[in-house]
């Protein structure tokens, strides 16, 4: 092939990349280890810690060590079935994939909650930005301990400010800082422990109690599994837009594994540690770090938590924005228009929630477990059970009754519906407000039964409302709308 | 009815429904160590952890 040649094909594959079209094996280029260290900078984030101390209510820490490890496992063992056999074949990303499932137009819910899982992390921390300047003033400044709430909602919402002015210069920009950022959190955690275990002592952590753990020992695992597995589940669309550009999914899935979950699940321990040895920290080792490391580790590590804090949050923005213009007409404005659409609902939730982070934790958690879960469980069903493993490619793009994907008036009812009844499982499970919890989640989570629950109302929907009239490419399986160009690319 | 897409998008979506532009799947193995890792690790994890 001759250099021009080269070029050209490179030029299409980007511009595929971009879009979301699909990419041909022969184009990807993501290996073992580029999938890794994708996966890894995007699961390994300060809102680790926040997972990890949220644990530390529920466990303390060996039985919460286990729990984590074996919650992240269980996450992405969802998260893979979903999205890597689909998103390898034909090189599409999950939102375009749950086309086939939710109507072409009914995807754009798809693109909501990835809007909204990318938001909520950066919120979260957004919100322990301000929480970490306010205790800092309080400390060495000596400002009255009861301005901390307001102090920390003006910070965090001039957080988003300094974080909008960073992501500016465009996409290009903020990829490249992602593996920075990973190795920063992965080294920062390391040194928190170090300074933990030092301070308080390997029996300190273990024996901490955990902060408000139920009467119910099996719901204190499940509770705490539970917060890593829909941790998680939020990786969906990572997972597709990461594995899409690997030519094998043998190659992709333990990359997966090890960098989405453990990476979660590793991180977390420092959050758990942390939580249970430092009361009413919330895993949050900034005013540990103030108190207990001196002034000039102290200071240090605070900055580099916040610098940390800094760049994960830009990664979360910059997910936030990709998933908008993925919305009809989005796609044709500036960046810069996007990203500030984008942060302003940010700025209002960090200055509504800025004095209540847990609860706002424990809503989010709910809502990732809520709106990934029954995805998660529509999609495997369908593909694995319904689709034989197969789409339609075409039908994923056309955006008119043409496509067998249009179902009516680009809505597939059936999968609304399965998609409805897991959001009610998990809201009959698992009280997302105070949570409490109803039988079996001791013994199977919420998330689990809210995906199969979805999965099967999917498939009974299928096979007795779509598939007899023809709806949803059902009726055939393995054949392939003829594209009116195929005889010109000949 | 064909709707017209963009002619590169449209070239894509033929090649790919050919086996050789596709991404390789996974084998049955593959499939068996996944559950191994991500149920059985889980599900000994917690065995273990309930009884430290």
């Amino acid at each position: 092939m001759s250099a021009r040649a080269k070029m050209a094909v490179s030029a299409s594959a980007e511009i595929a990349e971009a879009n979301g079209w699909p990419l041909l094996r022969s184009e990807r280029t993501f290996g073992k280890a580029s999938i890794f260290l994708a996966a890894f900078s995007a699961a390994m984030a300060t809102w680790c810690f926040t997972i990890g101390g949220f644990v530390a209510f529920y466990l303390k820490a060996t039985p919460g060590t286990f729990a984590i490890l074996a919650g992240s496992l269980l996450g992405i063992l969802m998260v893979a079935l979903a999205t890597v056999p689909m998103s390898v074949k034909y090189g599409v990303d999950s939102v375009v994939a749950s086309r086939a499932q939710l109507g072409i137009r009914g995807s754009y819910v798809s693109v909501f909650l990835v809007y909204a899982s990318a938001m909520g992390w950066s919120i979260i921390l957004f919100i322990y930005k301000g929480q970490a300047i306010a205790d800092l003033l309080i400390t060495y400044a000596h400002m009255p301990a009861d301005w901390k709430n307001p102090v920390a909602a003006i910070v965090g919402v001039l957080a988003v400010f300094l974080v909008l002015s960073l992501i500016w210069k465009g996409p290009e920009y903020i990829r490249s800082r992602g593996p920075i950022v990973a190795v920063m959190v992965a080294v920062m955690s390391l040194v928190i422990l170090l300074i933990l275990v030092q301070k308080v002592g390997v029996a300190g952590i273990l024996t901490a109690a955990p902060g408000a753990p139920f009467d119910d020992v099996a719901g204190n695992w499940a509770t705490a599994m539970e917060v890593l597995i829909v941790s998680n589940l939020s990786w969906w669309a990572y997972t597709g837009s990461i594995v899409r550009a690997s030519p094998s999914a043998r190659a992709s899935l333990w990359p997966v594994i090890i960098g989405f979950g453990l990476g979660v699940g590793l991180g977390s321990l420092t959050g758990l540690y942390t939580g249970l040895a430092v009361q009413g920290s919330n895993g949050d080792p900034t005013t540990f770090l103030l108190s207990q490391g001196g002034i000039i580790v102290g200071v240090v590590m605070v900055v580099f938590l916040l610098v940390a804090n800094v760049g994960t949050a830009m990664m979360g923005i910059y997910a936030a924005s990709v998933a908008v213009r993925q919305l009809p007409k989005m796609n044709k404005l500036k960046w810069q228009t996007t990203i500030v659409i984008v942060a302003v609902p940010a700025m209002i939730i960090v200055g509504l929630f800025a004095n209540s982070i847990t609860s706002f934790f424990a809503l989010f958690l709910a809502f990732l477990g809520v709106a990934f879960a029954p995805i998660c469980g529509i999609q495997i069903a369908d593909w694995f059970l319904l689709r034989r493993q197969q789409y339609d490619v075409r039908s994923l793009y056309i955006h008119d009754k043409s496509s067998k994907y249009y179902f009516l008036g680009g809505f597939n009812i059936v999968g609304f519906a399965a998609f409805a009844s897991g959001i009610a499982v998990y809201l009959y499970l698992l009280d997302p407000i105070t949570y409490t919890f109803r039988f079996p989640v001791q013994y199977l989570t919420a998330s689990f039964p809210a995906a199969i629950v979805s999965g099967l109302v999917y498939v009974v929907g299928t096979v007795v409302f779509l598939r007899p009239r023809g709806m949803g490419g059902y009726d055939t399986p393995r054949s392939l709308s003829t594209p009116k160009v195929t005889e010109k690319i000949r | 009815m064909f709707s017209s897409l963009p002619i590169d998008l449209e070239t894509r979506c033929t090649a790919i429904s050919s086996p050789e532009a596709q991404g390789q799947p996974l084998s049955t193995r593959d499939y068996l160590l996944f559950v191994v890792a991500t149920v059985l690790v889980p599900v000994l994890l917690i065995v273990i952890g309930s009884v430290l």
